[in-house]
This record gives C-alpha cells, structure tokens and sequence, in this order.
C-alpha cells in the first residue's frame, strides 16, 4: 500500500520536478507605472501604445526553440518597433516572435504596439492571450497566459454630453445672473477686485507655481493651492456678494484663455463649477462669506480637492485620454485638499487684515 | 493708534507683495520665452544616404529607451533628446549601447514652460545595425518626449546626396502671438535633383487642433501635431520630389488652431542624378537659446494689484 502511494505520489509530482518552465508576463500601457494605470487603454488616441511581453525561464532547463504568439483582441492595428529583439512579426491580429535559447533564470523581452479603436460606445474588456511552445531538450512543452485590459470610450459621445453640459451650466449661471440681477449687485470697485484677484490667480501664480512646482517635488500643487485658496477667501470677504466664487473662477478661466492661450472654450462651464460649488456652500451656512477661519477652511479644501479632482477623473481620461493610476491621483486630490486647508487658514487672516485695511 | 495699526498692516501686505513680485526676479524664471527658430545646424553632400528615426511621445519611463537600426560607415551624427519641463539643476545622462556617452545639464535649447532640446554630436559611438540609446534623467514632474537620431551615412554604391538637418525649438503659440516659424534650406541652384525626402519633428501638437505645414507653399499636411508619433510627438517623412524649386527651398510650420506647438526638426534630403562636385559635409555654429524671465503679464497684473491695494487703502483713510 505504502508503495503504491509513493508510486502514485511520483507520478503526480515527478513531471512538475523536472519540468521546464516558461513564465510569461504582460505590461501595457509601457509607462510609468507611478503614474499611469496599467492595463487600461483609451480608445481613439492617436499613437499606438507600446506593449511589453516577458519571457522567463524559472526552470532548471535550457529551453529551445521557442515560438510565442500573441493574439491582439478588438481587431487594434499592430506596429513592431526596432528593438533588440529580432524575429518579431505581425499578422493580422496576431504577433509571432521566436527566440532561439533562454538559460535558466534567464529573461527576455519584445515590444509591440497596439493602436486602441477608433471608437468604442462602451467601456469593453479585451485579453491578449499569448501561447508559447519550446522544448527543453526532452519533450516539447507549451504554455499560455490570458493577460486582460480594459478599453474605455474615447471622449467621442461622453465628450460631446460633457461638452453640452458645459455649455448648459455656462447658460443656466448666465440665467441666474440675469434672473436675480446678481450682476447688478457688484459695484465696480467689486468687479475690478474680482479681476485683479483673477489676475493674480490665473496669471501670476499660475505662473509662479509652473515656475517654482519643482521645489516642492510631489507636493508642488501646493503653490498653486495654497494661494488660489487664500486670493478667494479675499475676495468672498471684500466682495461678500452671492456668484463671488462664480465669477471669480470664471474670470481666472477668462485670463488664462487670453494671456496663456489654454484651450478650455468647451470646457468654461466645467471650470465655473469650482466656483459654483463655494457659493453654493457660501449659501449653505447662511451667507458666511468665510468670515469664520472654519467656513473659510471648508470652502477652501472643497473647491482645491473638487478641482483637482475634476483634473484627474474627469479632464485627463476625457480631454486628454490619460488615466492616471487610482493612487497617484487620489493622493493629489487629497494633497490639493491640504493645500485648501492651509490656504483656507492662511486666507482667513490674511482677509481679515486686506479688509480691516481697505474698509 | 488705530491709523498706526492699519499701518503696520499696510506694510506687511505691501512687504508680501514686494517679496512675491522680487522673488520670481530673482530666480531664473521658468518661462523660457518663444524659444529658437529653427537654423541649418549642418549640411552637405554625401555619396550616401540620410537617416532619420526614433520615437516615441511622453510616458514617464526611466531608463528612456529607444533603439536604432543603422547603416555603415556614418559620417556624421545629431543625437536629439527633448524633454518636458526642464528646471536648473535637471540633467540627462546618454548612454549608447550600454556605454556611457555623457551627462547633459543645460539643455540646446528651451521655450515655453521648460520644453527643451538636448542635442548629442556623436558621430563614432554607433556601430552598424542595432544600436540602443537609453537616457537616464533627473526632472522633477518631467521626462523625455522622445530620443531621435540623423545621421549622415556614407555608401559609395549610392547616388550622391545633398542634405540639411535643422534645429532649434520654437515655440508657437497664442500667448507669444508666434503663428508661424519657417526654415529656408539654403543653398546654390540645385542640378538635376531626383528623391527629395523631408522630415519633421514636432512637440505638443493636439489631434483637431489645425496647424498646418508647407514646403515652398505647397500644403504637405493639415493637423500634423496630433500625437501620433506617441504622446506628444510627431516625426513625419514627407516625399517632396515634386515641390522642389531650384534653390533655397523651403519649410514652414502654421500653428493654426494648436495652443502650443514646437518645431524641432526639420531634415531635407536630396538625391543627385549626377554628382555635383566633392562630398563635404559643414557644420554651422550653434546658436544660442534665447531666455525670457518673466512675462510681461505677470508684472503687468501684479503692479496692477499692488496700485488698487494702494489706492483702496488710501481711499479709506
């Protein structure tokens, strides 16, 4: 009995002991992996995404002979690049590369680029299934590896809804505007403050921050934050009018759109909502135009974490087909809600002085 | 004492205004103005051919690696490195088959918000076929657009070819009021020309953004920055055999509807259909980049707020 078990016992793990394995690994999009999330790519960009496939010999065998072959899912254009590499292929929807020998712990791996669809209606699911065949110098072996990406929609129809409701917000604040007089409740000393503070948001600290962002490394968003912060809870203070933080964030996008020259026409609506969102909050706690350091600190975290967070989860894929990964652009949201906090603190006192001085 | 107490806050405003409008003068400001237009950085004439390759757009990797597939006996060679957002105390480190070529802090060229041009004369360092260029760096918040080779090849065999390679960095854009930048290849009436290849390398074109490009005002292509050369990058091989005129031709770069948008590389190739003369190949001088430190906005706006806080505070009292 103990015989036939151990017979049995070798037979089940004899083949594993002595088998030569291939292992076989996946990157694409190759980029950063700090930055960018992995397996996902966005459809109707205009270049072909570089992939990464990697073979690895974790055996105690040469292998020989190798020939692997990758299937490209959603019918995506594949281009080889010049690389080390050779013998590398494509057929239609399929790359073949075929290597000669791989030595114990040894690595080896080949490019390829894929141009995601034109257009998707939905987000879609696609795998690259690769298959490799060799030999180890006994018998011929094969393995296989699924690797699986997530294609999301291009702007395309998501693009134009934003859009449309870009333009809708722009239209429904402008019928406010109109509908309540608010226009006509700024004085001219009101609106030359909100242009001047506008100013030095959208020009001068904008340019301060691209300047200076590299001093503080990861935390470089903190000099556009950190002041942003504070010039608004001056200019809630000063102004102290329903629509301040509206029209205030709509004329920082009018400024850059003039002296940078940024291309956000489509957009503005998108951007006034960093506004909206303060004088909604403004009429929350019952017109409190940040005149306690608390209120203060809470609209400002509010409108640096929602802008910041509209950038990474809502312009980056939508205007700019870039996913970032999850961590990297929560941990920006949550820096930029720092820096709302400290500007929030700062612009608290620093309005309390501007005031006392100016009026 | 309440009038001294405004004061004393009057002057600490004033004192953080002073200290924000002095700090950026100070400092070497990070925009860098509209750039360099682009300029024959080498031309000649050689029994031989042209080599333009490389990619491949802005993806944060570090080593930056782009290979090269090269023909023999190189004459002469113009390694390209352009880099996103380039600050004092950055620097690349080139390495050529896994040797080290050199490290580079100040870069060629630099326009805009730190887009830079690293260029290499390395002319010995390839060898024939495969070659692997791989860039090391050292950029806070930025990294290569790409790695870009011309080289000017030497083959017997082949028909004599007459060849510019440009460069420089010139920043077109809404807020520089800079539309256009065109580059002449200059040169003696040409003699029975055949095969005239142009290439370009552009930074930061947009898809649907309309620029436009001409070679001797005849239209090559409409959105031609549109990144699809990787992110942010487009190297473009034109045939312009047909718009060729006998001397002087040339290229021209419309920004069109692009915010920003950089032209680099302009490399224009011409095949002899009988020699014209001794092979040469003459290497023009470099010009120097030219630096802006801080846009006439900026001051403008902050003197303009500095003056209504005055004006406010007088006001009251």
């Amino acid at each position: 009995m103990k015989r036939l078990a151990f017979i049995l016992l070798l037979i089940v793990f004899l083949p594993h002991l002595a088998a030569a394995e291939l292992e076989i690994g996946m990157d694409i999009p190759l980029k950063s992996k700090e930055i960018y999330q992995e397996d996902r790519l966005v459809a109707g960009v205009s270049w072909h995404e570089r992939g990464q496939v990697t073979l690895t010999n974790t055996g105690d065998e040469i292998l020989h002979d190798i020939l692997v072959s990758v299937d490209v899912p959603l019918g995506m254009d594949i281009e080889i690049p010049i690389q080390a590499m050779k013998n590398i292929s494509a057929d239609n929807n399929t790359i073949t590369a075929s290597i000669g020998e791989l030595e114990p712990g040894e690595s080896i791996s080949f490019i390829f680029s894929v141009k995601p669809p034109e257009s998707i209606q939905y987000k879609k699911k696609g795998s690259f299934v690769i298959s490799a065949s060799y030999e180890d110098g006994a018998a011929p072996h094969s393995s296989s590896y699924t690797h699986d990406v997530e294609v999301v929609p291009p702007p395309s129809w998501i693009t134009y809804a934003t859009v449309l409701a870009s333009i809708s917000i722009i239209l429904l604040a402008f019928l406010i505007a109109w509908k309540f007089n608010v226009l006509e409740a700024f004085t001219t000393i009101d609106l030359i403050t909100i242009a001047l503070l506008a100013g030095l948001i959208g020009v001068v600290f904008r340019w301060f921050w691209q300047t200076f962002n590299d001093l503080l490394g990861p935390l470089g968003g903190l000099l556009f934050t950190i002041p942003t912060a504070v010039l608004m809870i001056i200019a809630l203070q000063l102004v102290r009018k329903p629509g301040t933080a509206t029209l205030l964030f709509t004329v920082v996008e009018l400024v850059a759109l003039i002296v940078w020259g940024t291309n956000i026409t489509v957009w503005m609506g998108w951007y006034m909502t960093e506004g909206i969102i303060v004088d909604i909050l403004v009429l929350l706690f019952k017109k409190d135009y940040a005149d306690r350091r608390s209120t203060a600190i809470i609209y400002a975290v509010a409108r640096s974490a929602y802008a910041y967070w509209m950038f990474y989860f809502f312009f980056a894929p939508a205007v700019w087909k870039v996913y970032y990964a999850p961590w990297y652009a929560w941990g920006e949201v949550g820096i930029a809600a720092i820096g709302g906090l400290i500007g929030g603190a700062i612009g608290y006192n620093i309005a309390k002085k501007v005031r006392g001085a100016m009026m | 004492m309440a009038a001294q107490y405004r004061g004393y806050k009057m002057k600490g405003i004033m004192l953080l205004i002073s200290i924000l409008i002095l700090v950026p003068l100070a400092s070497a400001g990070e925009w860098r103005g509209e750039g360099t237009p682009l300029y024959t950085i080498a031309e000649g004439a050689i029994h031989g051919g042209i080599y333009v390759g490389g990619g491949h757009g802005l993806t944060y990797e570090d080593p930056y690696v782009e290979y090269f597939d090269l023909p023999a006996n190189i004459e002469y060679a113009r390694l390209y490195v352009s880099m996103w957002n380039y600050n004092e105390g950055d620097w690349i480190e080139v390495s050529i088959n896994e040797d080290k070529f050199g490290e580079k802090s100040e870069p060629d060229y630099v326009a805009a918000w730190g887009v830079c041009h690293y260029a290499f004369t390395i002319t010995d360092e390839f060898s024939p076929g495969l070659n692997t260029v791989s860039v090391t760096y050292h950029n806070t918040n930025g990294a290569p657009y790409s790695i870009v080779l011309v080289a000017a090849y030497k083959n017997d065999t082949m028909p004599q070819t007459r060849f510019w390679i440009t460069e420089g960095n010139h920043a077109l854009s809404e807020m520089g009021k800079n539309d256009n930048s065109e580059v002449t290849f200059e040169s003696e009436p040409l003699e029975a020309t055949t095969n005239a290849t142009l290439w370009t390398m552009m930074i930061a074109g947009n898809e649907g953004e309309m620029d436009t490009l001409y070679f001797n005002s005849h239209l090559l292509g409409e959105d031609v920055g549109r990144r699809k050369s990787g992110a942010y990058l487009d190297l473009d091989r034109w045939d312009v055999t047909e718009f060729m005129v006998d001397a002087n031709n040339s290229v021209r770069f419309d920004r069109g509807e692009e915010s920003y948008i950089h032209p680099f590389n302009a490399v224009l190739a011409v095949e002899y259909m009988e020699d014209q003369g001794e092979d040469y190949i003459q290497i023009n001088t470099k010009v120097e980049s030219k630096q802006t430190s801080v846009p006439i906005a900026v001051v403008l706006v902050t003197v303009l707020s500095l003056l209504f806080l005055v004006y406010m505070v007088r006001r009251k009292k």
